[in-house]
């Protein structure tokens, strides 16, 4: 962490898919050319590692162009979930395919091991490989396998784990859990236990020099702050960009802990709009009254797949603008 | 013991419906704003067929009393809006730990109803269709008011008693069709912060119940644990029944809490689990309702899902839906032989 700036900045996970690619990733896994999926999908990582390069970002992302969804991806790969044809109402008129889990993993667990090679390849600045935590895994995905939510969880943990021990032995320096669904059953202190013993199972014993990340959003935080801080990470990536009263009145109560880091999501990953340097500075400087310079990161609220590319390289360049204007008043 | 459905139903099957297709095919052709698909013709004629398609499907499953099949094209927090055109209808906000997203409200003004909610005329479709009877599902006005963005006149009680009136007259409208049951969905309620807002959430129950003195008003209260609110709510004037979930986590803490029921308010039990793909056995299922009517009698019980069966797959929703009526119809069975 030494040779990164004050506030150093990060991109967090996905981000826009070329349409074509997109458009193909649909189809089931049997019907699709993997050929010209592979080619696609190395191209659009190539391609978001310089661009993100090109704007300014200190840590980069793959933007996760090979993957259909964070859950999916794991699930299937691993070889422990079947697709349901039936897809399931999400929003408005949008269907989304739920993975059913029906057995052990069959399939090894370095999926993204050969991705983290490629970008490394390419990349100069340092990278961050994220990976989806196995409470998630579980939570947004059916299970006909296991006995119950734990044993499910735990099991994943145990997946996942093998995913980073491959990733940290081939240099991997900045490694993300994704735990979105860390928030959603705060009402259930049981669950929340899971969610934190699966994190520990996959950190347990890594070497110092790995700073691991989670990140969550769509989320009520003050439900599960400070419980949060019992997660395993270093540095807690959050949506903040529309940051609710509750959650800085709980900040105010009990002062987020001086050795852990905050990646404070300054611009919205859902609306298109393009938030302006200005507004962004605010967002930042909002943060610096809740946490100390140095335990400061910059990053968006959550990928940025779901708004137009223009859109998203848009907001990280204001977003990298009004870093910089911060940076320079700190100086 | 009867069988009712909790709300509305997944459709798509192998990525397939004519209502998806219609829909898709609809947001090509124009700008697509939830007006306009109220005023399309063309989608509404896909949606009353989905009615009919999916009141087939209930009652093939064995369900006694049926929701209308309406599937809106948005949301159903839209449905209520458009009977006050005025507000603004804003993000989708992600709904409970279900998932799924519904659009919030925008309460910046004392809400003002200007004719009725889609959920009448779906009522009157189905109703046209069938027989047998139904319960058109709404999401509360305490739901509603507890996700909205209220700013200004919207945040006082004088916009919360407008909104409840905004419901009465609809519930009204339904009982003035023909509708025996109406369920009004509020199990925001039972989230912990949300729990001393039960005041609220009694003034609406009451004040619905009283515009339709004839219709068995049903609150369902769906992921949550009803604990020390069991007899606040069993004593609100009206109460026509109470949906309760007695699967996963809150299986064990709300058949505890029945040990207090009393009255006879129906009890709408969430038996089958609408939030896992495994189905239940007759044994499991049969295993609960012995244990609810230790303190409920089985004829004033009713079994359902614990929530809308929206978040399976089809084919895993009706699955559920078949195995849940063949188990309470047999226990039905069981208790009446001498
Ligand atoms: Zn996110």
């Amino acid at each position: 962490m030494s040779q990164l700036p004050i506030l150093p900045i990060s991109s967090i996970g996905s981000l826009p898919k070329p349409p074509d690619l997109f458009q193909a990733e649909m189809a089931p896994l049997e019907q699709q050319d993997r050929a010209w999926m592979r080619q696609a999908q190395e191209t659009a990582v190539a391609d978001w590692l310089a661009t993100q390069e090109s704007l300014g970002i200190d840590v980069l992302v793959d933007g996760e162009q090979y993957r259909r969804s964070i859950t999916t991806y794991f699930l299937e790969g691993w070889g422990c979930a079947d697709i349901d044809p039936d897809a399931v109402w999400v929003l408005d008129n949008m269907y989304g395919q739920r993975a059913v889990i029906k057995r052990p993993a069959t399939e090894s667990r370095t999926l993204l091991l050969d991705w983290y090679q490629f970008a490394a390849a390419r990349a100069q600045s340092e990278l961050k490989v994220t990976v989806t935590g196995p409470y998630t895994l579980r939570d947004w995905v059916f299970d006909l396998h296991y006995p119950d939510r734990a044993a499910a969880v735990l099991a994943m943990a145990e997946y996942v784990r093998e995913e980073v021990q491959a990733l940290v032995a081939a240099g991997v320096r900045y490694l993300q859990i994704d735990e979105p669904a860390f928030v959603t059953r705060y009402d259930q202190p049981a669950e929340l236990d899971v969610a934190i013993e699966g994190m520990r199972r996959i950190c347990a014993g890594l070497p110092e020099h790995v700073t691991i990340f989670t990140h969550m959003c769509y989320g009520a935080f003050h439900e599960v702050y400070p419980k949060m801080l019992e997660l395993p990470a270093q540095v807690f990536c959050l949506e903040l960009a529309h940051v609710a009263p509750e959650m800085l009145d709980i900040l105010r109560q009990h002062p987020f802990p001086a050795d852990r880091g905050m990646g404070y999501g300054v611009v919205d990953a859902q609306d298109p709009r393009v938030e302006s340097v200005e507004e962004i500075e605010a967002r930042i400087r909002l943060a610096l009254e809740y946490f100390a310079p140095e335990q400061l990161w910059i990053n968006p609220d959550c990928g940025l797949q779901v708004v137009p590319r223009e859109s998203a390289v848009a907001k990280l360049e204001n977003l990298v603008a009004a870093t910089h204007r911060v940076r320079q008043s700190l100086a | 013991m009867l069988v009712t459905t909790s709300g509305r139903f997944p459709i798509v099957s192998n990525g397939q419906h004519p209502l998806r297709a219609a829909v898709e095919e609809w947001r090509a052709r124009v700008t697509p704003t939830p007006e306009a698909a109220w005023q399309d013709t063309e989608l509404r004629a896909v949606q009353a067929e989905t009615q009919a398609e999916l009141l087939a499907a209930q009652s093939e499953a064995g369900a006694d009393i049926l929701d209308t099949g309406y599937v809106p094209v948005y949301d159903e927090w839209f449905q209520m809006a458009r009977a006050a055109p005025d507000l603004e209808v804003a993000a989708p906000l992600r709904y409970l730990d279900t998932n799924t997203y519904y659009h919030h409200w925008v309460l910046d003004k004392v809400p003002k109803r200007n004719g009725e909610s889609p959920i009448v005329s779906a009522y009157r479709h189905a109703a046209s269709l069938t027989d047998v009877p139904l319960k058109p599902t709404l999401f509360g006005p305490y739901t509603i008011y507890a996700y909205a963005d209220r700013q200004g006149p919207g945040d006082t009680p004088e916009a919360f008693a407008a909104l409840v009136d905004m419901w009465a007259a609809d519930v009204a409208a339904l009982a003035a069709a023909g509708a025996k049951y109406v369920q009004i969905e509020e199990s925001v309620v039972l989230r912990p912060k949300h729990r001393a807002d039960f005041p609220l959430v009694a003034q609406a129950v009451e004040r619905i119940a009283s515009a339709a003195p004839d219709t068995t008003v049903v609150v369902h209260l769906a992921c949550g644990e009803i604990g020390d609110l069991l007899l606040p709510f069993l004593e609100i004037p009206g109460l026509g029944g109470l949906g309760l979930d007695f699967t996963d986590a809150y299986r064990a803490p709300n058949l505890a809490a029945l040990k207090q029921w009393r009255g006879d308010t129906f009890l709408q039990a969430g038996i089958a689990d609408a939030r896992s793909i495994r189905v239940e056995t007759e044994a499991d299922l049969h295993e609960t309702l012995n244990a609810i009517s230790a303190n409920v009698p089985a004829e004033r019980c009713w079994a359902a899902p614990s929530t809308t069966l929206l978040h399976l797959p089809r084919h895993a929703a009706f699955e559920k839906l078949a195995k849940l009526a063949s188990a309470a119809h047999s226990f039905n069975g069981k208790r009446t032989l001498p």
